[in-house]
């Protein structure tokens, strides 16, 4: 009998110790700083495209299976182009880097470009899947998974929110993991990837002057692009080139801008979302651990009520287990009773953090459209002059072949030249 | 007799002379593009400007409708003094393509400096309404640390807008058909109005250098963005003797 209560005791404070949780801020991860100056031509560019939103594709239409698991697309596509906003953030202060841009992954020539998707992604928690490769094709992290929980002390006042993501920790990780991979590459190596960057731009926009400046090094497991020469310094074609790329970085800049003033608007909606969301989680995560373990406890009490072994010798032995039976019954019923309305307050909670949810995707959702309407429009419209362009370029290269307008030099240029249209 | 024959033989020349320029040769009506052979003297067979001479090979291309409509000579040939319809060199053709891509990244420049420039009004806009106040260089020791803010109060911008230096390009590099004026460190160009001064490149900035590109890129307001870079500009000049 001693025996018995005694497990119900330490049972009552297991499933009470599983009810506390650790709330203290944590301990801050930082992104490396750079200590030295990093050369120019070794400053590698950086993009990072829109994350995958990771919207399950057999739930993909199911609103209701995906809200069980706390997805809500229109969200999830917002977070998407934020959290690509954050990790461009933490990159660029980190000072390792050249140019770290936000662009759709339609931009390819860079020197390394990250992507991501989006794993799991409450107010709470934060799990991310990270994927970088550099232009000569190195797979630096192979969907690697990063993952924290929010830091509250940024949840505390809404400077600290404004001051620094609760999921920073997560961000730097990847910043250092990135950093980490650079760091494996020699001086000469980052150099390389620099040219090869520029030529594989140059053989997209001039095919037939700038192709054969690039080799595959089969040797190398897996094997990547290298330089095989370089041109000429004064290689007209080349430095027309370079003109265009500079337009190709501008309009790479300005959908950057698209997206950092759409997660400047988003930042402090989705701040106090987070934050009012993170409650209604801590909240239903504690009102259910606290039902499981009233429910357990409240079974163990009745059965142990029921099933415990008399041990009774006496008449007044034999009344005190008595009362103590039915008193252990009334308390187990009483516990499990208790149990059931903390699920309740759960499923309370979790209906707030899903209407929250409801409420800030449709909020933000018109801002993700409009966001993806500009990009699209301008990259449109690149597309659109990098044909231009390349046919003035096979133009330049082969005068003779090219159709001319005959126009004679006299004759005034207008002012914005047509498109190629119709030229073959 | 014999004067009634050589007028009657003359009649039959000049009838045949008529028929014959009505078939094609030099005199036709005006208008009407007629080829040149090269037994006529005053249509030599270089002459580029009449697209179907087939001894015109070097300018196989040139469409009819650059054709004068009627040729002032009446003769059907080409006039050497005209300018329209002649033939163009490589390097001529190299030139007005050159001038062609010119304008072209000129007005896509243009384009792109529209659609950054509404964007940072939008963003100061919004900061603005925030009412905090910051609109870009300012950003607290906190933010800094924490490099994980988003904007214009708290956004590092050390990678720079690298395409800066492509609308400033525009007034300068046109019109050099070697394309050399706008190449090379174009890229590190920024800011600047028309009569800006090139920009230096700032690989070999300085601390004090490189905050001053900093400042001059990040700040929004174009007054005081060029007086940054001016700054900058000028403590290049006075440190490195403008080299870069």
């Amino acid at each position: 009998m001693r025996r018995a209560w005694c497990s119900m005791l330490m049972l009552t404070a297991a499933l009470s110790g599983c009810v506390v949780q650790d709330t203290r801020p944590l301990p801050k991860v930082e992104a490396q700083q750079a200590v030295r100056e990093i050369p120019a031509d070794e400053r590698l560019d950086v993009v990072v495209h829109s994350f995958d939103p990771g919207i399950p594709a057999a739930q993909a239409t199911d609103e209701d299976a995906l809200a069980k698991k706390r997805i809500y697309p229109d969200l999830r596509k917002a977070e998407s182009r934020y959290f690509a906003v954050m990790l461009r953030n933490t990159l660029e202060s980190s000072a390792q880097w050249g140019a770290v841009r936000v662009a759709p992954d339609t931009v390819q020539f860079v020197d390394v470009a990250v992507s991501g998707r989006i794993v799991e992604s409450t107010g709470k928690h934060l799990v991310l899947e990270v994927t970088a490769r550099d232009a000569a094709g190195r797979l630096w992290l192979d969907a690697k998974r990063f993952e924290g929980d929010a830091d509250i002390g940024s949840y505390k006042t809404d400077a600290a929110l404004k001051a620094r993501d609760p999921f920073q920790n997560v961000f730097s990780q990847i910043a250092n993991e990135l950093l980490a991979a650079r760091d494996r590459l020699t001086a000469d190596a980052l150099r390389e990837l620099r040219h090869v960057t520029e030529l594989r731009f140059a053989q997209d926009i001039a095919p037939d002057a700038l192709s054969g400046y690039l080799r595959a090094d089969a040797t190398a497991k897996p094997a990547i692009t290298r330089v095989a020469r370089l041109p000429a310094d004064n290689d007209p074609v080349a430095q027309r080139v370079q003109r265009i790329r500079e337009r190709d970085s501008g309009v790479i800049d300005t959908l950057d801008g698209y997206y950092t003033g759409f997660a400047e608007q988003m930042q402090q909606p989705y701040g106090e979302f987070r934050r009012t969301s993170y409650d209604e989680i801590d909240k239903e995560d504690r009102a259910r651990s606290s039902a499981r373990a009233r429910t357990i406890l409240g079974v163990a009490a009745v059965a142990a009520s029921i099933f415990a072994p008399s041990s009774c010798s006496g008449n007044a032995t034999c009344n005190l287990e008595s009362a103590a039976r039915y008193g252990a019954a009334a308390g187990g019923v009483a516990s499990f009773l208790s149990g059931l309305k903390k699920y309740a307050d759960a499923k309370t909670h979790a209906q707030a953090f899903s209407e929250l949810a409801r409420s800030f995707q449709s909020e933000v959702s018109t801002q993700v459209i409009e966001v993806e309407g500009r990009s699209l429009k301008l990259t449109g419209s690149a597309d659109e002059q990098y044909r231009e362009w390349r046919q003035l370029l096979r133009e330049y290269q082969n005068p003779d072949a090219a159709p001319s307008t005959a126009a004679s030099p006299a004759e005034a240029l207008p002012a914005e030249a047509p498109p190629a249209a119709g030229v073959p | 007799m014999l004067r009634l024959a050589a007028m009657l033989g003359l009649c039959c020349a000049m009838a045949g002379c008529a028929s014959t320029g009505g078939s094609g040769l030099p005199g036709g009506a005006p208008g009407t593009p007629v080829p040149s052979t090269p037994s006529v003297p005053s249509a030599p067979p270089s002459a580029p400007s009449v697209p179907s001479a087939p001894s015109a090979p070097s300018a196989p291309s040139v469409p009819t409708a650059s054709l004068p409509t009627a040729n002032p000579r009446g003769d059907g040939t080409a006039n050497p003094a005209e300018g329209g319809g002649t033939a163009q060199t490589p390097a001529e053709k190299r030139a007005q393509v050159d001038g062609k891509l010119d304008a072209s990244l000129g007005s896509f420049d243009a384009q792109l400096q529209r659609e950054q420039q509404r964007t940072a009004e939008e963003r100061d806009r919004r900061a603005a309404d925030r009412g905090d106040g910051s609109t870009g260089g300012e950003q607290t020791a906190q933010n800094r640390d924490a490099g994980g803010v988003i904007g214009g109060e708290g956004r590092d911008r050390s990678g720079d807008l690298r395409s800066e230096g492509a609308h400033g390009e525009t007034g300068t590099g046109q019109g050099d058909p070697a394309g050399n004026g706008s190449s090379g460190a174009v890229m590190a160009q920024g800011g600047g109005g028309a009569n800006a001064r090139p920009l230096p490149s700032g690989e070999d900035d300085d601390i004090i250098a490189r905050r001053l590109r900093k400042a001059a890129e990040a700040e929004t307001d174009p007054e005081l963005k060029e007086k940054l870079w001016k700054e900058y500009r000028d403590y290049k000049e006075n440190t490195h003797g403008g080299r870069g």
